[in-house]
């Protein structure tokens, strides 16, 4: 089968491009036959196996910073776009594949060293090929006493996910925020480090984020300005203990003080671990009397039937990290301000020491919020499906903004006819600090039909959302220009700019193209 | 000739199944003419371990999961893996199956069978890439 070319380029220039490819970095890391090429398709593709499926026409894996200059340089010289990945593991949100079809694959997989990881200043310098089980497994085998903060699953990058801005679970959860320091390489192939480590002899490069002069860190991440090869983390220093406690309450509208008192004391640093509201009248245990009361019920029915059970309406988990004593008085602290909710009830939930036996470990149902990485997502049963994507929106941190996305979503699916497989009403995640994200599943099948009416689905829920101010935090390949064409204040100022920058450091648009909306002038016409 | 996809994860010059006797255990299938380091199980489903004992034999070892691989490629296939492609094969969800095939494509394997059995379970083996160049 012939492979798709890059958008413009002539065979002659793609085979050339390819052999100087091959000369930088080796011909046996140079990937262009079917076999090879198509491991890279995106395992979740919404487009699965219809034309407009987004298709690489090559890759190529270098092993060090310099060959990645050599592929840039190469790349820009025959205008060959370039999609960098770290693992590859990017499930649901576009996972090995392109952008645009016809690009070529730059697999930074075989850049996995762990550079430094300082255990009395609790970081760790990476390459992009360095997944969370690698750098865990590395911090067991040396006897350090850090933690990771792993996203399900853990067999991404922690540079790819930091770089999507994506969140796990302890206090580290923030993988953006939690970096310190880090090295591009330009679309020049010129490489840049930022933070100290501008510093020709930096001894505080994964310390200090901020540097000196502009701070531009925040410009490489869920963008097409540069590559990354390195980037700095903060660990977490290994807690004596953890503990999670549950809050219930039992009315629909106590979700205004709930929310408010978990707002403060997130902000307040109580609690500094990723929390979720849940509907539980909605989104409880499997209860077919409960299945019931919920079609054509009141309120008031649904409230009575929880306190029945001896549930709440809503539920808080509360997870706390840290010296026990400290947690234990965190823990008391809380529920003192939520004992301001009548009928608020509370429940102890797990309590470990750290660090586990091997025996402890494997009692445990879900690690992640433990900082160990683990697959165990993937063994949650479910709607038969063969992938997924998130819709996820940010929603203030507020009882009204929780009541009415909630209401407006599910009539987005009511009116579409409560379509088969999309899930609405899920927890609501306090990932980041002072926001919430809501997360919807969109299943993907292997069904052109099913995927195309989900697509359609997620477009009007991105417009809807887009319509009552809320905007999606990452998204899928597919929908980048929906999501980014309603980031539209003055005019859409911000993506202006970002075209601005994206001129001026790629001007042959050769990194990643429309990535997040973001086209190089010469496809900025015809795509966005 | 070997693909050369085969040795992204690793870095060898080439790769090559293990010898069976290199395994601690290996089990033979006479209908794929190939022995399995792992024969996996999801004890979740009775019928998982009742079809994988008619296909392998009463007495074959089987390698005991509910759902989640991570123990089984942490510990075990991670390492096994790194000397080289050893097929596995198992009888369990789909969302297994899938975990599995993603982190053998590290290792220059794929999944050479597969069979939906029930909504739940599908019937697999996974082995080196046969359409290597």
């Amino acid at each position: 089968m012939a492979r798709p070319l890059p958008p413009g380029v002539s065979q002659r220039d793609f085979s050339e491009a390819l052999t100087q490819f091959a000369a930088a970095v080796g011909k046996e890391w140079v990937f262009s036959s079917d076999d090879d090429v198509d491991l890279y398709r995106d395992a979740y593709s919404p487009f699965w196996n219809e034309a407009e499926e987004r298709i690489p026409s090559a890759a190529v894996a270098p092993d060090r910073v310099e060959q990645v200059q050599q592929i840039v340089r190469i790349a820009g010289k025959y205008r060959i776009p370039l999609w960098t990945i770290s693992t590859g593991k990017n499930l649901g949100y576009g996972g090995s594949a392109p952008n645009i079809t016809g690009s070529v694959v730059l697999d930074l997989k075989r850049m996995n060293r762990i550079l430094e990881v300082n255990e009395k200043n609790h970081y760790a310098l990476v390459e992009p090929g360095v997944s969370y089980f690698d750098l865990y497994r590395h911090i067991q085998e040396k006897g350090l006493k850090l933690w990771i903060d792993p996203p399900d699953p853990g067999w991404g990058s922690l540079i790819g996910n930091a770089l999507e801005r994506g969140g796990g679970y302890t206090p580290m959860r923030d993988h953006f925020d939690a970096h310190c320091g880090m090295e591009i390489v330009l679309a020049s192939g010129e490489v840049v480090r930022t933070g100290m480590g501008a510093l020709a002899n930096a001894r505080t490069w994964q310390q200090y984020k901020y540097g000196f002069g502009p701070y531009l860190d925040g410009i490489f991440s869920q963008s097409n300005f540069g590559i990354v090869t390195k980037m700095g983390f903060w660990l977490y220093p290994q807690p004596e203990a953890y503990f999670s406690g549950t809050v219930m309450v039992p009315k629909h509208d106590d979700i205004h003080a709930l929310v408010d008192t978990l707002a403060l004391l997130l902000n307040a640093g109580v609690v500094q671990g990723t929390t979720s509201v849940l509907n539980t009248a909605s989104f409880g245990p499997p209860d077919p009397e409960l299945a019931r009361i919920r079609v054509g019920s009141s309120t008031s029915d649904l409230e009575r039937y929880m306190a029945q059970k001896g549930l709440g309406y809503w539920t808080v988990d509360l997870p706390f990290y840290g010296p026990a004593k400290v947690i234990a008085a965190q823990w008391e602290h809380a529920k003192e301000k939520f004992s301001t909710i009548p009928g608020v009830q509370f429940r102890d939930g797990a309590s470990y020491r750290f660090p586990l036996s091997q025996a402890e470990l494997e009692k445990i149902p879900n690690p992640v919020p433990l900082g160990i990485p683990s697959l165990t997502t993937f063994a949650i049963g479910g709607p038969f499906s063969q992938g997924h994507m998130w819709f996820s929106p940010i929603i203030p941190m507020t009882g009204d903004a929780v009541i009415e996305a909630t209401r407006v979503f599910e009539q987005v699916y009511k009116d579409l006819g409560n379509p088969t497989g999309a899930l609405p009403g899920l927890p609501i995640w306090s990932f980041f600090a002072r926001a919430f994200v809501i997360i919807y599943f969109f299943p993907i099948e292997h069904d052109v039909e099913k995927n195309r009416r989900n697509r359609e689905i997620f477009k009007r829920l991105v417009k809807v959302a887009a319509d009552h101010g809320w905007g999606e935090y990452r998204t899928h390949t597919a929908f980048m220009d929906d999501i980014a064409s309603v980031y539209s204040y003055n005019n859409r100022a911000l993506w202006r700019l970002h075209e601005t920058i994206k001129d001026a450091l790629d001007p042959n648009g050769i990194l990643a193209p429309g990535k997040n909306g973001v086209w190089p002038r010469r496809l900025r016409r015809t795509n966005a | 000739m070997t693909s050369r996809r085969q040795v992204l994860q690793f870095g060898l010059a080439g790769a090559a199944l293990l010898p069976v006797a290199t395994y601690a255990r290996a089990w033979p299938d006479a209908s794929e003419d190939v022995a399995f380091y792992k024969l996996i199980v999801d004890e979740r489903f009775p019928e998982s371990l009742a079809l994988a004992r008619r296909r392998y034999g009463p007495s074959a070892p089987l390698t005991i999961i509910r759902g989640d691989v991570t123990s089984l490629w942490y510990e075990d296939l991670y390492f096994v893996w790194q000397r080289g492609p050893a097929p596995i094969a198992g009888i369990t969800t789909s969302q297994s199956l899938f975990c599995l095939e993603m982190l053998a494509r590290d290792a220059g394997m794929e999944v050479v069978r597969r069979q939906d059995i029930t909504t739940d379970l599908v019937s697999w083996s996974i082995g080196v890439r046969r359409r290597a160049r």
